[in-house]
């Protein structure tokens, strides 16, 4: 392996970082240049999944992720359509991801960029990660799978390609003629947004990075414990460094307690980020390579983000997820309720090994 | 000494590598895997590196055979 190579996963980290950092700088929220959970939780209430005015928007960072992923996916052969691997576990997986996300309000790289913009709440949620991804390598090596996927015909693999073409007209109808339909709000969060068609062009090159760097970042965790292996970590540490490096530059790094679109509950933190790690961990990747996996033509992935965008209606629609003001008490029974099926599919899918195929 | 081969095809991360993992501490000297993902050829190879294990990776259309002879 040469050199470049190795040190790949820390250079594209380190471009990620500063991509957050200059989405923030063109107009998206605070510390949330990009961030899977809190995009696809907007793009949930924009479609009507929930009505939260405040959190309403179709981030076309996620559309332009498609096309870059795509398009890197397709260039480099990487294009194969399968599935068929649990996909209503994944589903279900997918929603605890966002019961998590949406209590520690943010994915792992957000996590990263909190941190990053100085803002030290976000520890609890990094703590929380390992310790999810801890929970999910236990079952693993107790033999958890969800069972093989298997090959697809090819229309099937257009599937996913025609979600996100949808959502992006809907875009291009929404800016062309400013229908009501797709909601945008107005004010907070979600109508803190950078100019679509710088969103939609970073957000491509960050696809094509995800795509070609492999970058997973609760896999990292996973990996060191599994094989003592840093090598994804590395990514993490490129993301840090990029944020950390753009944000001092923009004069956004603002050292506090607790940071804008965030809470300080410690607990609520670490357990909500622990609940995403361990979900993440069952399903074999972290919210944004779920994305990158979908438009590899996994469907099985595609599933797990249909869970997400779920997962972020029932969140908001019964007003359970967390906000600046806390953690409400349902947010805690949602967690709870969580970690016990996390630990039931967990527990489950770990009774029987599937064969190893010998000799095929 | 009959070969062994892993079918890896169609698992998702990590399964592969731990497969990979298992048959090592194992000690069998020579054995094969069979994976469809460039992901897998990418972590396994990167596992039997760091291993310093002796390997060899042929692809055949869309699967790829990592051949382990220690």
């Amino acid at each position: 392996m040469s050199f470049l190579r190795q040190h790949l996963i820390l250079l594209g980290g380190v471009a990620v970082g500063l991509i957050g950092a200059v989405l923030v700088k063109f107009g998206n929220p605070a510390n949330m240049g990009l961030c899977f959970v809190c995009f696809y939780r907007d793009m949930a209430g924009s479609l009507g999944l929930h009505l939260n005015p405040l959190l309403q928007y179709l981030r076309p960072e996620i559309i332009g992720i498609f096309l870059g992923s795509f398009v890197a996916a397709q260039a480099f052969r990487d294009f194969s359509p399968r599935g068929g691997s649990g996909p209503a576990v994944r589903l279900l997986l997918g929603i605890l991801i966002m019961v998590g996300g949406l209590i520690f309000l943010g994915c792992p790289i957000r996590a990263i960029y909190r941190l990053a913009g100085g803002d030290l709440s976000a520890l609890g949620g990094l703590l929380g990660i390992p310790f999810g991804a801890y929970l999910g390598m236990v079952f693993l090596t107790r033999g958890y799978n969800l069972g093989p996927t298997r090959p697809l015909p090819t229309w099937l693999a257009w599937l996913p390609v025609v979600f996100f073409t949808v959502l992006l007209l809907l875009l291009i109808v929404k800016l062309g003629w400013f229908t009501d339909y797709p909601f945008f709000s107005v004010k907070g969060p979600g109508s803190q947004h950078a100019p679509v068609i710088i969103s939609l062009a970073l957000g491509m090159a960050a696809g094509v990075l995800f795509q070609r760097i492999r970058l997973c970042l609760s896999g990292g965790f996973r990996d060191v414990f599994l094989f003592n292996d840093f090598h994804l970590l590395k990514g993490f540490l490129g993301i840090l460094l990029g944020a950390f490096v753009g944000n001092l530059l923009l004069g956004q790094f603002k050292p506090a307690l607790v940071g804008p679109v965030a809470h300080g509950n410690f607990v609520g933190n670490f357990l909500g980020m622990g609940l995403l790690g361990f979900a993440a961990i069952l399903l074999g990747g972290c919210p944004m390579r779920q994305l990158i996996m979908t438009w590899e033509a996994n469907l099985d992935s595609f599933m797990a983000i249909l869970g997400m965008f779920i997962g972020a209606g029932i969140m908001h629609r019964l007003g359970l997820a967390a906000s600046p003001a806390g953690i409400p008490l349902g947010g805690w029974v949602a967690l709870a309720l969580g970690y016990g099926v996390a630990f039931t599919i967990a527990w489950g899918f770990s009774q029987a090994r599937a064969a190893v195929g010998e000799g095929a | 000494m009959g070969e062994i081969i892993i079918d890896c095809r169609g698992l998702s991360c990590p399964l592969p590598v731990m497969r990979v993992k298992e048959e090592l501490e194992r000690d069998q000297g020579h054995f094969a895997v069979v994976v469809d993902a460039a992901i897998c050829v990418e972590n396994i190879s990167r596992f039997l590196n760091y291993k310093g294990v002796p390997f060899k990776v042929i692809t055949k259309g869309e699967e790829t055979l990592i051949e382990v002879s220690l």
